[in-house]
């Protein structure tokens, strides 16, 4: 089976060949047809690389410890989920991996977008096969999942037990599905760049093809820190990490991009500029990729350094030169149709957004960087830690907080000044208040005042406009409120999806902010002893030991009481594996809307006292309940409305006809 | 119109820069080598530090009573270097004998160890560097 894993790839990287030659040559010569044929291989492709996905899934499942990759990231002990989760969880797998959703990704938009965008199609499709053909090239020659050892072991050596955990094994995939997809759009702002094609078209397929992986890897974010927060055990879910970085910048650029393009649709500006973002989120996700493939840069995500590295660099370099000198070719054809007419429109707070949103790219780009420039330009090689980046994006999130509120209170073009007075007031009040509030309630940090206040102004700004939204439809169809609103979401969903997101933010900055009040304690304690914290008091019972065919595990039972009302009982555990030599530590957590009591199992002597770690963390349920909301809101912009079908439907036909040679488009 | 942009441009980058400058000064950690920190420990001496390339000496690790700060050894094959923890956190599962480290904190000249307030080892991912030929030794001495 494995051989027809390797057989597959060779094909593969055939038909991907002709995939990327096929539809350029058919564009020149007015060859229709070769132009399908490239789009027809590129299925193909899709087909084979699922292929040897399945081959290479058989033998993990099969435990066929004889491929190599299957005796590294497998054992026979190892539960079926992770050994599905193998798949993804060593170099070469993750590669093919890469590369499999790369190849669903073009096949979907080849299926579903080849006769509504047919002139920018036979340049997109050879930008997503010259990826494929990349990522093929190092399966073959560099990172080959298919690899056989000339024995074969009795069992494999497994996945690290850190790595077993159900969100682990869900958050690679999230991840990828974000920062491989990011290739469809930048595939169709090189094909528009390419085709000359510069019209409105090639935005809007771009935001239909950015929504989604723009989601996933929002998603795949938080999904990375829940585990840390639940897995890890040092009481906090985001350390600034490089690899964390890597990921959370192209998401940055794609959310710069998901509002700039809403100005370039309605004022035709910043035509340029967008395509510079779409082009630099996928640069990034390249470049992501290689900071944690190569081992160039130290993270406690660094995995070896390995051959790969070089591939990466050289790769991404060329997509930016070739990029770069595309957009200089057609610098003509992207002058801005309109211009700023006034500092008080909701144009200049989208300007600001996108300019504050790549700041914060840049200072995360530029610490995660730092310790590459300081050793080229300096003698020393100097790494800037975890609070430089605090202390940086901090502000810069407030002044973000403060355009999400104040975006919509805008008008296009320009806004009057009792429009201006009108929009501001209530929620200027409301911040007013939440600071006034908090100030006397004791709350000294003036970041995490200014935060909330921020936070309370945008929800404000939100209910303003849902309510006001709502009453114009109550008042043009004569219906309740509900049906009213329900009516404003279900028509503009985009809009309305897109405050929904917001709102999301909003919970997200809550919870961060609720990380300047965290309490921290350390405690020693002997069987029976209690000890007070806050409105806790969390009493040592027991500990005790067990074991499995995995594992041996001790466990330190705890009473947690509230108020003094007994709440739950705790169990922080450490897991030694037995074939891996190594330990986990399993946190325990009490949750409540208000914060999370989080304790770990430190230690313990003969006595069986034992020492523990308690972290109170005030509002960070809002982080995970921010993240479901934004997952539930960007969905809901992305859902097409029955109107949106049918116009599709009627897009398709129209295409149909003029590729008949039926009738000719005026432009 | 396009100058009060341009002010406003140029004012935001201007408060970025600054906030950028001064906020690595002060987070700021430098790389060395266990050679070159020994080496020139004058110059290091009091600095934040972020020591790295080393492994933890096998056998070396003295736990405190509850397993949570221990004092060890490091070394780079070389020369050796004692370690004290002095960080909140617990110790990442994969610090052990052996492990790859990399530590912040302060290296403390006059009893000649190294205050680490952050212990890194090496993450568990299976990203492995090794050649062929090394992993057929593992695989064969496991088998």
């Amino acid at each position: 089976m494995i051989d027809i894993g390797y057989f597959s790839l060779c094909v593969a990287l055939a038909f991907s060949g002709w995939a990327m030659v096929a539809p350029l040559v058919g564009v020149r010569r007015g060859n229709e047809s070769l132009i399908r044929s490239g789009e027809r291989a590129f299925l193909a492709v899709c087909a084979l690389i699922t292929v040897a996905v399945i081959a290479l899934w058989n033998a993990l499942l099969s435990h066929d410890f004889q491929v190599q990759y299957v005796a590294e990231t497998s054992n026979r002990a190892m539960p079926l989920i992770y050994v599905i989760a193998a798949l993804w969880g060593g170099q070469e797998g993750s590669l093919l991996f890469w590369n499999w959703i790369l190849t669903i990704y073009g096949a979907a938009l080849v299926l579903i977008n080849a006769k509504r965008y047919r002139r920018l199609m036979p340049f997109a499709v050879p930008v997503v096969a010259a990826t494929v053909f990349f990522f093929t090239l190092i399966h073959l020659f560099e990172a080959n999942p298919f690899v056989r050892l000339p024995f074969t072991p009795a069992d494999g050596r497994g996945l690290n037990p850190l790595l077993q955990h159900p969100v682990m094994a869900i958050h690679p995939p999230t991840l990828y599905l974000g920062m491989v997809g990011m290739a469809v759009p930048f595939a169709i702002a090189v094909a528009a760049l390419w085709s000359g094609q510069l019209d409105q078209t090639w935005l809007h397929a771009v935001r239909r093809w950015m929504l989604v992986p723009w989601t996933f890897l929002g998603a795949g974010l938080l999904l990375g820190g829940k585990w840390a927060y639940v897995e890890l055990g040092w009481g906090g879910y985001w350390a600034w990490d490089p690899v964390e970085n890597a990921s959370f910048m192209p998401w940055l650029s794609a959310t710069a991009f998901l509002h700039s393009a809403m100005i370039q649709e309605r004022r035709g500006m910043l035509k340029m500029w967008n395509l510079i973002l779409v082009i630099l989120t996928y640069a990034l996700c390249i470049f992501g990729t290689f900071i944690t493939r190569s081992g160039i840069i130290d993270s406690v995500h660094a995995f070896a350094r390995s051959n790969i590295g070089p591939f990466f660099s050289v790769f991404l370099i060329l997509i930016l030169v070739f990029s770069i000198s595309l957009l200089w070719h057609r610098y003509r054809e992207l002058r801005a149709e309109n211009r700023l007419e006034s500092l008080a429109s909701r144009e200049t707070a989208f300007l600001l957004n996108n300019w504050v949103l790549l700041g914060m790219l840049f200072a995360v780009f530029w610490g995660t960087i730092f310790p590459l420039l300081s050793e080229t330009f300096t003698a020393e090689k100097i790494s800037v830690t975890a609070p430089f980046f605090n202390q940086v994006n901090i502000p810069i999130g407030l002044v973000l907080i403060f355009l999400t509120g104040a975006g919509p209170l805008f008008a296009w073009r320009r806004t009057s000044a009792e429009s201006l007075k009108r929009n501001f007031t209530w929620p200027g009040v409301a911040a007013l208040v939440t600071a006034a509030l908090l100030v006397a309630a004791g709350i000294a940090d003036l970041y995490a005042v200014m935060s909330l206040a921020l936070c309370a102004f945008v929800l404000a700004s939100l209910f303003t406009e849902f309510h006001r939204g709502t009453q114009a439809r109550q008042r043009t169809t004569q219906v309740g409120y509900l049906r009213a609103l329900y009516a404003l979401l279900a028509k503009s969903r985009r809009r309305y999806g897109g405050y929904l997101v917001h709102l999301a933010m909003i919970l997200l900055f809550v919870g961060f902010t609720g990380k300047a009040f965290t309490v921290e304690r350390e405690v020693e304690l002997g069987v029976g002893e209690s000890v007070q914290i806050d409105d806790y008091t969390v009493r040592y019972e027991a500990l005790a030991q067990s074991e499995d065919a995995n594992k041996t595990a001790v466990a330190a039972a705890l009473s947690l009481f509230l108020d003094d009302r007994f709440v739950t009982t705790l169990m922080p555990a450490r897991h030694e594996y037995k074939s891996f030599e190594q330990g986990t530590t399993e946190v325990s957590i009490f949750s409540r809307l208000r914060e999370d009591f989080y304790i770990i199992l430190v230690g313990w002597n003969e006595l069986q006292s034992a020492k523990f770690l308690v972290y109170i963390n005030p509002l960070v349920n809002a982080v995970w309940v921010g993240g479901i909301v934004f997952v539930l809101g960007s969905l809901w912009a992305m859902w097409p409305t029955a109107r949106d079908r049918r116009l599709a439907q009627v897009d398709r036909r129209a295409m149909q006809a003029v590729g008949s040679g039926a009738t000719t488009l005026r432009p | 119109m396009k100058s009060k942009f341009t002010f406003g441009a140029v004012l935001i980058t201007a408060g970025l820069v600054y906030l950028f400058v001064s906020s690595v000064e002060q987070s700021a950690a430098t790389h060395v080598s266990l050679d070159t920190l020994l080496e020139d420990s004058g110059t290091y001496a009091g600095r934040r530090l972020q020591l790295g390339g080393c492994t933890v000496v096998p056998g070396s690790i003295q736990w405190d009573q509850f397993r949570h700060r221990p004092e060890f050894l490091v070394t780079d094959g070389d020369r050796r270097l004692r370690v004290r923890y002095r960080g909140n956190s617990v110790l990442p599962d994969t610090f052990k004998d052996q492990a790859q480290v990399v530590m912040e904190g302060h290296y403390d000249r006059g009893s000649d160890h190294f205050d680490a307030q952050v212990v890194f080892a090496k993450c568990p991912s299976k990203y492995e560097g090794q050649d062929y030929q090394g992993h057929i030794d593992a695989m064969q001495s496991q088998g």
